[in-house]
């Protein structure tokens, strides 16, 4: 059974348990983030739950938060689940994992307003932090999905009228053609 | 390695879960098929079963990964409790989801290689069926793959015969179809030629004096020319018709076909007074009955001027000949 967690400090507590190594050493292996990086991820990513608990608002991450985010689900499922429990005991929908970046880039619009709009600003208000600006996708991956093998076989038909044509003007050229 | 039962167990652990939640995210965030979403949930099962009974880190292929990593995220309390049960002490490091693909392929060549040759036999040793690759997969991969170990000889025999013949083929069929144009285009010209000659000839003919016409041989003659013309048309018709039909009508060829029935319009398209397209069953009778007809109408004239006027009526009648028969104006 958890205990209700409400000061600032109760909560800093919890999250300073998260082990650092798990997430800096998947974020530096399977990312390839510096080392300074993944710090620095791991920082922000801790500063992330510390905000998400303290205004129980639903907040869009930075793409070095998703990714430490990820890194602690994948690296250590026990502790994330540990802690979520711990701090998000009731609120655990706050939390639920959402497909925010694709190439570093936000895959919907609302989420890079609420990132500009609320992330940014409570990081700045708490942390004293600048977080960094993200641009949002053209084409998402769904869609990609259609587009890309229909492009593809567009290049591929095009590529053979080509080879056609040039073949029926090289017979042309070489007076196959009488008629 | 675990008994049977344990097997067993670990088997109905992993289906118990039905994955609705994942199928919902690979449906809606992934662009994925339902049908596609529940196929790759089977193959991430039995991939599961594979780690938990081999206790290796073998990689999954890319539909594995992407139901696995959406397993973790979507449902980290599940994917954590499944794993205890069916990982059991090695649950911490066989949980670990590793990141093996950057878009749909293998960062690590020594991952995809395991992946060939661990994984694949792995599976198929264990369930009797290959690994299904079915997502983000380009036509041509899929059939590479089909030609399996043939791939580079199927490639040289097609890059070096099947292609290079194929042109030849190509060029050849071209350039029959091109000797079949010609020779289409050569007959029609022959005919054309002819049936201009005939008409020229009957023209001629039609220029002969009132005297002459009046010959009976002229007739006789007249009709020759004219079935002669008649038979040289039908013959030009034929040869269009069949060229048409066998599609070697170049706009060449029909620009000259155009300009030659304008030229001949009254011949194609009109019946006109000296073109007759009806055979005759028995010309001989006709040219004789056509032959009595004129001598009895010349007869009537001699009758004509003896009897009553007592002159001579000289070329009161222009006899010509129609479809219909003679046509005396």
């Amino acid at each position: 059974m958890s205990l209700a967690i409400s000061s600032d400090d109760e909560i800093k507590k919890v999250i300073d348990t998260i082990e650092v190594k798990n997430i800096v050493d998947y974020l530096q292996n399977e990312y390839k983030f510096s080392k300074e990086e993944a710090l620095q991820s791991f920082k922000q990513y801790k500063d992330y739950l510390f905000l998400l608990i303290k205004y129980k608002k639903m907040m869009p991450p930075s793409f070095e938060i998703h990714q430490a985010l990820k890194a602690h689900l994948f690296s250590h499922i026990d502790e994330f689940v540990l802690i979520k429990k711990r701090l998000f005991n009731g609120n655990s929908y706050l939390i639920k994992y959402q497909d925010y970046f694709e190439s570093k880039k936000f895959i919907k619009k609302e989420n890079k307003d609420g990132y500009e709009e609320i992330t940014k600003p409570l990081f700045l208000k708490e942390f004293n932090e600048n977080l960094p600006d993200f641009e949002v996708v053209y084409f998402s991956r769904k869609w990609k999905r259609y587009v890309t093998p229909f492009l593809q076989n567009l290049m591929y038909i095009g590529f053979l009228i080509v080879a056609s044509l040039i073949i029926y003007l090289l017979a042309h050229h070489l007076s196959i053609f009488v008629a | 390695m675990y008994d049977e039962a344990r097997l067993t167990h670990i088997k109905n652990v992993i289906n118990v879960d039905d994955m609705a939640e994942i199928i919902e995210y690979l449906h809606n965030e992934r662009g994925w098929s339902y049908y596609n979403a529940y196929l790759s949930c089977k193959l991430y099962k039995n991939y599961l079963y594979l780690l938990a009974k081999y206790k290796k880190n073998i990689p999954p292929s890319f539909e594995i990964y992407q139901v696995w990593r959406a397993h973790a995220l979507i449902e980290p309390e599940d994917y954590r409790k499944m794993c205890h049960e069916i990982f059991g002490d090695e649950s911490a490091r066989l949980s670990r989801v590793k990141h093996y693909f950057k878009d749909d392929e293998f960062i690590s060549p020594i991952d995809r290689d395991n992946f060939e040759n661990i994984t694949a036999d792995l599976y198929f040793k264990e369930f009797g069926k290959k690994i299904n690759v079915f997502y983000a997969r380009h036509w041509k991969e899929i059939l590479l793959e089909k030609m399996g170990e043939y791939k580079s000889t199927i490639l040289k025999i097609v890059s070096t015969v099947v292609v290079p013949l194929t042109i030849y083929l190509w060029v050849s069929s071209v350039g029959h179809y091109n000797d079949l144009i010609r020779e289409a285009h050569a007959d029609i010209t022959k005919a054309m030629i002819s049936v201009s000659q005939k008409f020229e000839d009957r023209n001629i003919i039609c220029r002969f004096s009132l005297k002459d016409q009046q010959n009976h041989n002229y007739i006789t003659m007249l009709y020759d020319y004219h079935q002669s013309l008649t038979n040289e048309l039908v013959k030009l018709i034929s040869i269009v018709d069949q060229t048409y039909a066998n599609n070697l009508i170049t706009p060449k060829l029909r620009l000259n076909l155009l300009s030659f029935a304008k030229k001949y319009d009254h011949i194609l398209s009109q019946e006109g007074p000296y073109i007759c397209r009806i055979k005759m069953e028995d010309p001989e009778a006709e040219r004789q009955a056509r032959g009595e007809q004129i001598k009895a109408i010349k007869e009537s004239e001699s009758s004509l001027e003896t009897s009553i006027l007592g002159i001579k009526i000289k070329d009161k009648h222009d006899i010509s000949y129609t479809p219909e028969g003679f046509g005396i104006h």
